[in-house]
């Protein structure tokens, strides 16, 4: 019997966790147990920053991890968090299909770091959160402190003319009751399970990024499996990775109706806004497009044909 | 088997007297490589420790509390609270408290508030006829308010293991703090009461009382700067603590003109050598805990805590019960560094706040940092009295009963730690 | 071996350093997002690899002072004789979990080194430029180690002591 340990930030209870455990179920009713798949849950092994290195290096057989970890091994990885570029499901879909231009180029030079990837965990788009008053055009980030995560939605806010500022996930909450930050940033998801709605009182639907989650795999430990039990892993994969995409509409559908039922209100953009947004946004694509050379621009043009 | 073979090698290393943080990561090194599990693992566990954000308080908070503590800030607390409560029965104690309180709010550690405190409250306690064991109890008790109160250092260490927000850590602890404090000084009160020998003090005259509360008064306003300027957002606690750094020094060099050049250098130092001792402790656990994980350890606990335990009251009892017994021994933030992941799961599946356990759990580590044969505050007070260990914690025995009856009370109503952070 | 000793000395005020440093920088920073509205983006991290850094480049120097902390309970109880074995085993212990970080830590870095991985942060550094200070920390200390069972094995065990 092999062991297949994946390491998780995220608890058992949240959708990517139990996403995970199906994939646990599938693996093992395929293999007939052949492979034993255990979930460390929770980052009690690595936190979701580590998961690139620890799984490339072969400490662990998988992990899951936020495709922006890869950043500093692919920088073309940030494509999904070009602004506006993935802001309906049908372009998320369609990057994210097997066999699509975008996904091919991403794994295969992820697989060079010695994690190559399994499958893709839906996690839905980013928002933003204020208080009082909606975020519904750059000027409304004027000289305000956002909250971001990660370097390329970094640099959005500053192109939108706000100060951005990284504050960590558990910190959010008081972050913004405290007006450490005037305007926050998360998936809709992260609004629900921090109950939010305490501390801001709108939401305004940018879906200005798109949060992709990858369950990786060790190369070498892959290679040493045979083909037979690879398939099995495979075919688990791609029910698990269906599951989660297809429910992912129904979850956001969720978390925005909890949220407008406690007393939230869900502010959506209009066209105009949009392309005021897309039109500060253009130093974004410019730096995307230097740092991530040569694969960046292949993946962006890919991307935008969508 | 493996387990309880590894706990009893732990003991071994502990006792030959290798340093925690290498006898944790050490034992977690073997565990990694009795369950077959990569070895990469222990410098990846370590440089992730090191690289947290909040873990880099520590060094901060501590080159503040020592900047504080060279410019002489522990003898003008002490002296501005004592001209002004010092005429009360039992005066000199309640000051004592009071310091305590006080200094806790600007340093995050227990030795440097008890060593602080006590330097220049048990000469005038002794000298003035005060019970020896009293004076003692009361310093060591006392001194572990420094991480009730914020800035705390196990506070931020279990804010950086349990994954919750140190600010609302922070905040839990004022209310169970101010609690204590009041604790502390009723008892104090009526145990002078009913022991007249020592000598009570005349009132001070006013002039007294004003020239000593200027002096004081830019460290109280640090204190409240640090607190409010965490509680109301404006910083986190990690810049909140190199404000605190950058406020020290200009109220010792500028406005008080105490803290002379020799005397930073050897803060610095000394926060360095804490620091690098505290931090890879923390590096060390995170070594075992990621080996306990691996091994399953935490789970399995969680599920027999589960399955053989009744209920939050029993819980709460049992792990009380477990943690006085290890408090006796072991070192406050190796406890705390230790138990919270595995007693945190099962905590929280018995429906337990995760920010109330951490204040229990701080008030658990201040029980043991009290109790002899390992308790640090014991082994400060008994350096700094020049007494004996068997005094100190003779003295110290009201003050633990105090606390465990905090710990009750905490537990009837949460809120007293609670309602700062979240309701207010 | 009193080379080694002035170089982690040394380095022990190297670390002193950058502590304040941080402490520097991240005031800067408060005041810089506060006065001027404009957080900056290099106070945060580069005050944390001041810590990584600091933390272990003075690890060898805090084990020559003797201030790891440690419980002196039974070292108390035992004859200098005992005492002495004890100090042996103890530093043989921290000799071998020093080796073993000093080789995973060192391949970490090497890898890191070959595949030039950044941080993936907001001022975006190579990663190894952070992890190279885990295997030289731990070398530094690994040769403190031996230093220190041989100034033991000379002249018995330091008095027990040293904690925080
Ligand atoms: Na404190
Ligand atoms: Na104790």
């Amino acid at each position: 019997q092999e062991k297949m340990r994946i390491t998780l930030q995220l608890p058992l209870t949240s959708h990517l966790g139990e996403n995970l455990q199906l994939f646990e179920s599938e693996v093992e009713t395929r293999t007939g147990g052949a492979i034993d798949v255990e979930i460390y849950d929770s980052a009690t092994l690595y936190t979701d920053r580590e998961v690139p290195q620890a799984v490339g290096s072969g400490a662990i057989e998988a992990g899951v991890a936020s495709l922006t970890r890869y950043v500093g091994d692919v920088p073309a990885v940030d494509v999904f968090y070009m602004p506006f570029l993935f802001n309906t499901e049908e372009k998320v879909r369609a990057a994210v299909a097997e066999g699509s231009d975008v996904r091919e180029a991403l794994e295969e030079a992820i697989a060079e770091t010695g994690g190559q990837i399994l499958y893709w965990q839906a996690y839905g788009g980013a928002i933003m959160l204020s208080k009082e008053e909606p975020i519904r055009t750059p000027a409304d980030l004027e000289g305000k402190k956002v909250r971001v995560f990660g370097k390329t939605l970094g640099d959005f806010v500053e192109a939108a003319g706000g100060a951005p500022t990284l504050i960590s996930g558990s910190e959010q909450y008081l972050a913004y009751q405290r007006g450490t930050v005037d305007v926050g940033m998360t998936g809709v998801s992260g609004v629900q399970s921090r109950k939010l709605w305490e501390v801001m009182d709108t939401i305004t639907v940018t879906n200005h990024a798109n949060i992709e989650f990858v369950v990786v795999v060790n190369s070498d430990w892959w290679s040493t499996l045979d083909d037979e039990t690879r398939g099995h892993i495979e075919a688990a994969a791609a029910v698990a990775q269906e599951d989660v995409r297809n429910r992912m509409a129904q979850i956001e559908a969720d978390a925005y109706a909890a949220a407008e039922e406690n007393g939230m209100t869900i502010v959506e953009l209009t066209d105009e806004e949009l392309a005021a947004w897309r039109e500060v946004s253009q130093p974004v694509f410019d730096s995307y497009r230097e740092s991530a050379g040569e694969l960046g621009a292949r993946v962006l043009d890919a991307a935008e044909g969508l | 088997m493996t387990l309880a073979l590894v706990v009893i090698c732990l003991f071994v290393l502990l006792l030959l007297g290798v340093p925690v943080a290498f006898a944790l990561g050490g034992m977690g090194l073997v565990l990694l490589w009795l369950g077959d599990f990569s070895l990469l693992m222990a410098p990846q566990g370590i440089m992730s420790t090191l690289n947290g954000f909040i873990l880099l308080a520590v060094p901060l908070f501590l080159l503040m509390g020592n900047v504080l503590l060279k410019g002489g800030v522990g003898r003008d607390l002490f002296a501005a609270v004592q001209a002004w409560v010092g005429h009360w029965p039992g005066g000199l104690a309640v000051a004592t408290i009071l310091s305590c309180g006080l200094f806790a709010a600007i340093s995050g550690s227990s030795v440097a508030t008890a060593a602080t405190i006590g330097t220049v409250a048990i000469p005038e306690m002794t000298k003035r006829g005060y019970d020896k064991r009293h004076t003692y109890g009361l310093l060591a008790a006392g001194g572990t308010l420094g991480i009730l109160i914020p800035p705390s250092i196990p506070m931020i260490v279990y804010g950086f293991v349990a994954e919750q927000s140190v600010i609302a850590l922070f905040m839990a602890g004022i209310g169970p703090g101010l609690a204590l404090i009041g604790a502390f000084i009723v008892f104090a009160i009526l145990h002078a009461r009913f022991s007249p020998g020592y000598e009570r003090l005349r009132p001070a005259p006013w002039s007294e009382r004003r020239a000593a509360s200027i002096r004081a008064l830019p460290s109280v306003a640090l204190a409240a700067l640090v607190v409010f300027g965490i509680y109301s957002g404006a910083f986190t606690p990690t810049e909140a603590a190199a404000i605190g750094f950058a406020a020290a020094l200009v109220i010792t060099v500028v406005i008080l003109r105490t803290l002379t050049w020799q005397a930073f250098v050897e803060s610095a130092r000394d926060a360095m050598v804490t620091t690098v001792a505290i931090l890879l402790i923390v590096a060390g656990a995170k070594v075992f805990g990621k080996a306990l994980a691996l091994w399953r350890v935490p789970q399995d606990i969680s599920a027999f805590i589960g399955a053989t335990i009744d209920g939050p009251i029993m819980f709460i009892l049992v792990v009380s019960v477990v943690l006085l017994l290890m408090g006796l021994i072991f070192e406050a933030l190796s406890m705390v560094l230790i138990m919270t992941p595995v007693l945190l799961p099962a905590a929280m599946g018995l429906g337990f706040d995760p920010i109330w356990f951490g204040i229990y759990m701080v008030i658990m580590v201040e029980c043991a940092l009290i109790t002899p044969p390992v308790g640090l505050n014991l082994y400060v007070i008994q350096s700094v009295a020049c007494a004996t260990l068997a005094d100190v914690a003779r003295g110290t025995l009201p003050f633990l009963g105090i606390m465990l009856a905090s710990v009750v009370l905490l537990y009837a109503w949460p809120d007293l730690a609670l309602y700062l952070p979240f309701k207010w | 071996m009193t080379v080694l000793d002035r170089l982690t000395g040394l380095l022990g005020w190297v670390a002193a350093a950058l502590f304040v440093l941080a402490g520097a920088m991240l005031t800067w920073e408060v005041i810089a997002r506060y006065f001027f509205v404009r957080p900056t983006i290099w106070a945060a991290e580069l005050s944390q690899y001041c810590l990584i850094w600091g933390c272990m480049l003075a690890m060898a120097g805090v084990l020559r002072m003797r201030r790891h902390i440690a419980v002196t309970a039974g070292l108390a109880l035992m004859p200098p004789g005992g005492r002495k074995a004890a100090d042996l085993a103890a530093l043989a212990a921290v000799l071998v979990f020093s080796v073993v970080v000093t080789i995973y830590g060192w391949e970490i870095f090497y890898d890191s080194w070959v595949r030039g991985r950044t941080a993936g942060t907001m001022l975006d550094p190579p990663v190894w430029t952070v992890e190279l200070a885990a295997p030289i920390g731990f070398a530094l200390l690994a040769v403190q180690c031996v230093a220190e069972m041989a100034r033991t094995w000379r002249d018995g065990a330091p008095e027990p002591g040293g904690h925080e």
